[in-house]
């Protein structure tokens, strides 16, 4: 029992021994305190190299002496938490040397049993240079978030996207994207927000992984997402996240493709206003042309008229004479066989009411065609509407003789404010479609009437009338149910402007089988 | 018929030969004007210069000169001769603003009805006649009150 217990003192000596050994050669400065006063009762070299004091000043100093003075409480702490604890690590302190530097330590303290006693070691390791490269590399760190905070764009890093993702980094902008719209709408956050519609603006690419899309959120705001992958230090997968906030963007271009596209759509319909332009005006060209050769037509017929219906009225004029000059003579009994000579001359005498009549005939048509002309009345003129009818009728009766029978139900009008040969033209497109309605034998009934304010004139055929399909269209340019080359299309659509530019009104009536009416409602001022 | 009417001279004017015939025919039928017709309004013109004419009636469209300018150079040569212009229908607002230019008497348009024609060449004649005659009667008022001036100098003379 006493040489086991011999050789037991003998391997416990040896060992401390080696223990000593370790000590005092370790890299490690390493102080052995009294648990009940914090004194230092044993140093190793180290802790007079670090500390710069002597092994002599050392041992006996309270160890919180060693810390500087705005450090004391921490020492404190430390000495009551690793009688507490049994161990403690620090690694913000520091220790005051000789010379009056700060030297940064990690401190690593425990209980430990010291033959029968028990005192605290204390682990001290100058830090001072991995302090500073870990300061400066704190600084960098905070430099580079700076930079990555300033950015206008969110960026984002996801790690582990392959297993359970979590947030590595989120730039300032990033956060604030997504709080702005924190409505309920919009819950989720920047890598888990749902979003109605994506659409992809840059396809996976192998080489670069780069991915993109705009993200288009319930709140109405439009985000462009790029999206990088990589392998992290750890060897998982992680997703840089480039979120620019396109909103304002996208509706800018929205704005502007709705302006183009209204810009588009005014050009057609300025198009097609131009197109009903020009037709009018050709049209209004190719009347002041007719115009013009009516009037001329009707100055050359004019004078060779002249000279017959003179020459007419001159040989009656004679014929009267040389009669009663052959009554005379035979009353008084000079001219034995006269009654065959009178009977000549009276035979003569009745054609003369042909004459008269075809003659009038003739002077009235030359005045209708003037008058639907109207060269000496392009201007806005009261008109009497009836006069306008009534000479359009006489210029167009070649469509309707012994075919189409003409009532007319004048009312009272009153003189119309109006172009009179725009208005002529009008009912001269309505009378020549209504005939052209009548396939065979039918009617056109012409009635006028008058408000306070405005007059109506109705003109109705018993043609072959308009399909329901059709009634909307048929004051469209172009739009013809004629065959090809019997009408321009152009007729109805004329008549509408005409009756737009008078600030009047058209209204079709129609039955298929039954006829047409077409309604004229015009303001007399 | 009357005295008065064969020693009135009409001048017609028409590029037209039948318009020309006709009223010439329809004048010499009803009434005694004398009347003169000329194709060419240069040729009337020279008539018009060396004889006393009563009245003209002008077709306005014709090759040489139309009928306002032909009656304007009427009016400087015989400004008392009453001007009637015959119009077809082309040129009537032209007529009818020449009327003050030229001082028509009347504008008659084809086809012209003859009892008008005539009741407008009457008129003009008439006009023209009364305005003779009142300028006579003012030339005589003129010329006693002449005498009247006379006298009553040699009255003042005689007694101052």
């Amino acid at each position: 029992m006493n040489a086991t217990g011999k050789d037991e003192m003998q391997t416990l000596r040896e060992s401390e021994e080696k223990y000593r050994k370790m000590i005092e050669n370790a890299n490690d400065a390493i102080f052995a305190i009294d648990t009940e006063t914090a004194r230092i009762i044993e140093i190793n070299p180290k802790a007079e190299e670090l500390t710069g004091f002597p092994a002599s000043k050392l041992i006996g100093m309270n160890v919180r002496d060693l810390h500087p003075a705005d450090e004391k409480d921490a020492a404190d702490h430390l000495f009551k938490e690793v009688l507490r604890k049994g161990c403690a690590v620090y690694n913000d302190l520091h220790f005051m040397t000789r010379s009056g530097t700060k030297v940064a330590v990690d401190v690593s303290a425990s209980v430990i049993s010291y033959g029968s006693k028990k005192i605290i070691q204390r682990i001290c390791r100058d830090v001072t240079e991995r302090r500073k490269l870990q300061e400066m590399q704190e600084a960098q760190r905070v430099y580079y978030e700076f930079i990555l905070n300033m950015m206008p764009v969110g960026l984002g890093v996801l790690r582990d996207v392959n297993a359970v993702p979590s947030v590595e980094f989120e730039n300032k902008r990033l956060k604030e994207m997504f709080s702005e719209s924190a409505e309920d709408s919009a819950t989720g956050r920047w890598y888990d927000r749902p979003f109605q519609t994506g659409v992809p603006t840059k396809a996976m690419i192998d080489d670069t992984g780069v991915y993109a899309e705009e993200r288009y959120y319930k709140d109405g705001r439009v985000y462009q997402f790029t999206l990088s992958y990589y392998r992290n230090l750890e060897g998982s997968w992680s997703e840089l996240q480039l979120i620019r906030d396109v909103t304002e963007r996208r509706k800018l271009e929205d704005a502007l493709r709705a302006a183009k596209e209204h810009l588009e759509q005014k050009v057609e319909e300025r198009t097609l206003e131009l197109r009903k332009k020009q037709s009018q005006l050709v049209q209004s060209e190719k009347m002041a042309a007719l115009g013009h050769l009516v009037a001329g037509v009707a100055h050359e017929i004019n004078t060779p008229l002249g000279a017959l219906k003179s020459n007419n009225d001159l040989a009656i004029r004679s014929l009267t004479r040389i009669k009663s000059y052959l009554e005379e003579r035979a009353q008084s009994g000079l001219l034995p066989n006269h009654t065959d000579i009178i009977k000549l001359v009276s035979s003569v005498e009745g054609l003369d009411t042909i004459n008269k009549t075809a003659l009038e005939r003739i002077v009235t048509i030359v005045r209708s065609l003037r008058d639907f002309a109207r060269l000496d009345q392009a201007d806005q003129d009261e008109v009497d509407i009836h006069e306008g009818l009534d000479s359009t009728l006489t210029l167009v009766h070649h469509q309707f003789k012994n075919r189409v029978n003409i009532h007319r139900d004048y009312g009272k009008l009153p003189k119309v404010s109006c172009f009179p040969n725009q208005l002529n033209q009008v009912f001269m497109n309505i009378l020549v479609n209504s005939s052209q309605a009548i396939e065979d034998k039918g009617d056109i009934f012409i009635k006028t009437y008058s408000s306070a304010d405005r007059v109506v004139i109705e003109i109705r055929d018993t043609g072959r009338g308009i399909p329901k399909e059709s009634l909307d269209k048929i004051f469209d340019p172009g739009f013809t149910t004629k065959g090809a080359g019997v009408g321009t299309g152009l007729g109805l659509s004329i008549v509408y402007q005409i009756i737009q530019d008078h600030r009047g009104e058209i209204k079709v009536d129609s039955e298929v089988g039954k006829g047409t009416t077409l309604r004229i409602i015009l303001p007399i001022r | 018929m009357s005295q008065e009417e064969s020693r009135t001279t009409i001048v017609l004017v028409d590029d037209e030969d039948m318009v020309l015939t006709s009223l010439s025919s329809f004048l010499s039928l009803e009434t005694d004007y004398h009347v003169e017709t000329f194709l060419n309004p240069e040729k009337a013109l020279d008539f018009i210069k060396d004889n006393e004419i009563d009245l003209v009636l002008s077709d306005y469209l014709m090759p040489e000169m139309d009928g306002i300018t032909f009656l304007g150079e009427v009016r400087k040569i015989r400004p008392d001769a009453p001007r009637v212009i015959l119009t077809g229908y082309a040129d009537k607002e032209n007529a009818i603003k020449a009327i003050n230019e030229v001082g028509l008497f009347q504008y008659i348009e084809k086809p012209w009805d003859n009892d008008d024609l005539l009741i407008i060449l009457r008129n003009g004649i008439e006009r023209k006649q009364l305005m003779k005659q009142l300028e006579e009667k003012i030339a005589e008022i003129n010329d006693a009150y002449g005498d009247l001036q006379t006298m009553h100098k040699q009255i003042l003379k005689t007694f101052v």
